[in-house]
């Protein structure tokens, strides 16, 4: 198992640079006077002061120099001494379209898609997995047909034809759940922002109406960002459980008499779940790249709104920021998937 | 002593199971006609079938369909006034009507176009937005799958026939590309893109290609890795036909063609992600005909579901239809292609 964790550990860092330089390339793409937002607030207004800033910052520079001064900054051409720029230390530039520092919005933002991503993924793997070795034990009967029909309409029901057929009839029309993040009374209210995450901080600071005007914001971003990967986490471990089922030793274990319950919880179940692990890691990139069309659709201020926002208005600094720190978000996820798999798999855990 | 072959039953023709080989069968060959005849025997994908060639022939015949207003770029939707809110189906249509096709008049007694499904806010046509935007999506959706799938293989096959450090080196590539979440990534790219392309359907195209093909190509390496050390390969290899030679004539037909099958029932949910970036605002141009903008038409107008459903109803039940159509056709195929399946399947 050491083996395995050291190799996966190794090819980390490999994985990262490759991500930074082809980030990187997709700036060069850009050309030097867009990529000036990495240093300058503001649109230069003519080409001389564009000049300008392309000598000053060094936006002409042959494309390593540049990858490096991106990577680790750059002196200050205005300060002596001090460093800009550089996403390494936390420095992405400027975002345009919202007239602030990327790393700002990403502050701002961040939490916001935490929260939903979370209420999104728990009840998945908590109650998905259960649901999906229900409809396996008990192949062909109810629970079984009626997750198979779930999973085929879910498959076909485009995310974005959904969240606004929900919004029509449940914000519109019966007006139950709104829209945004919280309301604006919400809004107005003083109390302590510990963790940035509504729900968690309402509970801290004992305000349960907050609690639950910020639940009532979330049901259909969760809907809508879920439901397809509620379809194909039961079907995936459906059939994983239902392949396990039928493998000599379950039979065997059957066959010396141990008792059902058994057999299922302690000699199917553990098999059958390895491969719903290694789908965890795929539902959580769904997840993070799903928000950006629920986000949008529901005018949930997260990172998925405004990376469509910012895209929109080719503000290409502030989506390619919000694009690395999911990728980052996402490789750190499949780093725990990975070692989650390794404790799972007696073939690893034992080697 | 009696003659052997007396004792023996002849070998006459009712002695051995022959089996007719259709002129079919024999033109598709053994493994492709058992697809062809699995797909068509079930009915699951026989409405599947029937679903993607309505909407072949639906892209095929649009401008029989609904001709275009705009002869010189006949994608853009006619848009019949400005005002926000949507009008309801049956609709007269005042300004700038298409000409009447020949099946109009017949069909619906009346030599008027009329809003078939309505308009969405801004007026554009919904109908129109739909019949185009299905030339659109089959003209996307094959692009994309056609490129993914050359570049997957491409990848794919040179990395697992050469193998050591440039399969290492491939399959990192592989695994960066991966790291993004995919529409964050697709996302950037077609921002980085539209500047220097212009609005139009190449900067999501080019981008969902540009972040599609892993997956291909991490599923066609493994099976040639498989195909690879069979003893027919060591036979050409001794014969002293050259590697490529190898690799693009017995080694990549023997492995892919299962692959290059299912993977083409993926073009459903490309066209879906392609209507997505559309929605988001990447790509085409407001008003071109593709399902993404006539979703975000409804998206820019939320109001009261039982009064304005057609906005949303009409192209949702569109897209839901094409994908359905390719998921019911690529879940059969994967059942028939599926080696541990294959006693299941009826031959």
């Amino acid at each position: 198992m050491i083996n395995y964790i050291i190799r996966r550990l190794l090819i980390m860092p490999i994985t990262l640079f490759g991500m930074t330089i082809l980030i990187f390339l997709m700036l060069w793409v850009l050309g030097p006077s867009a990529r000036s937002a990495l240093y300058v607030a503001d649109i230069p207004k003519n080409e001389a002061v564009m000049k300008g800033i392309i000598l000053k910052y060094g936006l002409d520079d042959p494309i390593y120099v540049q990858y490096w001064n991106w990577l680790v900054g750059r002196p200050d051409p205005d300060n002596e001494g001090e460093t800009i720029g550089g996403i390494l230390r936390g420095d992405f530039g400027y975002s345009r379209s919202f007239s602030r520092s990327v790393v700002e919005m990403l502050k701002l933002r961040f939490p916001a898609t935490l929260e939903l991503t979370l209420y999104a993924f728990l009840p998945i793997i908590l109650v998905g997995v259960w649901l999906g070795v229900q409809a396996a034990v008990r192949h062909n009967q109810w629970i079984d047909q009626l997750a198979r029909i779930f999973s085929i309409v879910g498959y076909s029901f485009p995310v974005f034809v959904l969240g606004i057929l929900l919004m029509m009839v449940f914000y519109a029309q019966l007006r139950w759940f709104p829209v945004e993040r919280v309301s604006d009374w919400v809004k107005l209210t003083e109390y302590t922002k510990y963790t940035g995450l509504v729900t968690v901080d309402a509970l801290l600071n004992g305000r349960i109406d907050i609690w639950f005007d910020a639940m009532r914001h979330l049901v259909l971003p969760i809907i809508t960002l879920s439901y397809t990967s509620w379809a194909a986490f039961l079907r995936i471990t459906r059939s994983s459980m239902l392949e396990t089922l039928r493998q000599e030793y379950v039979t065997t274990a059957r066959a010396k008499g141990v008792a059902e319950k058994d057999v299922i919880n302690k000699h199917a179940r553990p098999n059958a779940l390895i491969p719903v692990a290694t789908y965890s890691g795929i539902t959580v990139a769904y997840l993070l790249g799903g928000v950006v069309i629920t986000e949008t659709i529901f005018n949930y201020p997260g990172m998925g709104s405004a990376a469509a926002d910012a895209a929109s208005r080719f503000d290409v600094v502030t989506v390619l920021a919000f694009t690395l720190v999911t990728g980052l978000i996402l490789i750190l996820a499949n780093l725990v998937v990975d070692l989650l798999y390794a404790i799972l798999d007696p073939r690893i855990r034992l080697s | 002593m009696k003659n052997a072959s007396e004792s023996l039953t002849p070998l006459t023709e009712e002695a051995i199971p022959l089996r007719e080989i259709g002129r079919l069968e024999r033109f598709l060959g053994p493994e492709f006609y058992r697809i062809f005849r699995g797909v068509l025997t079930n009915p699951l994908s026989v409405i599947g079938v029937g679903l993607i060639t309505f909407f072949i022939l639906v892209a095929i015949l649009a401008p029989v369909i609904i001709p275009p207003v705009d002869t010189v770029n006949p994608f853009m939707i006619p848009r019949d006034g400005y005002s926000a809110a949507p009008k309801p189906p049956g609709t007269e249509w005042v300004r700038r009507a298409p000409e009447l096709p020949f099946w109009y008049k017949p069909l619906t007694g009346k030599d008027q176009w009329v809003h078939i499904l309505g308009t969405a806010s801004g007026q554009w046509d919904i109908f129109y937005g739909l019949v185009w935007g299905t030339r659109t999506a089959i003209i996307v959706g094959v692009i994309i799958e056609g490129v993914t799938l050359a570049i997957g293989i491409i990848v794919g096959s040179v990395a697992a026939f050469y193998g050591g450090w440039l399969d290492e080196i491939l399959m990192r590539i592989t695994e960066i590309f991966m790291a993004f979440p995919f529409i964050f990534a697709a996302l950037t790219l077609s921002a980085v893109l539209t500047p220097r392309l212009g609005k139009g359907i190449w900067p999501p195209v080019i981008a969902i290609i540009a972040f599609g093909w892993m997956s291909y190509a991490r599923l066609i390496r493994g099976d040639i890795l498989s195909i690879r050390e069979r003893d027919y390969i060591m036979a050409a290899r001794v014969v002293g036909v050259s590697d490529l030679r190898i690799l693009f004539k017995h080694i990549v037909p023997n492995a892919i063609y299962p692959t290059l099958v299912l993977a083409s029932m993926d073009i459903g949910s490309l066209v879906i992600l392609f209507a997505a970036l559309s929605f988001l605002g990447i790509g085409t141009e407001v008003g071109y005909a593709d399902w993404g903008q006539v979703i975000s038409f409804a998206r820019n107008f939320i109001s009261v579901f039982t009064k304005y459903w057609y906005i949303i109803v009409y192209p949702g039940i569109t897209l839901i239809l094409f994908v359905l159509g390719w998921n019911l056709v690529g879940d059969a195929l994967r059942d028939i292609m599926d080696p541990k399946m294959r006693g299941q399947v009826r031959r």
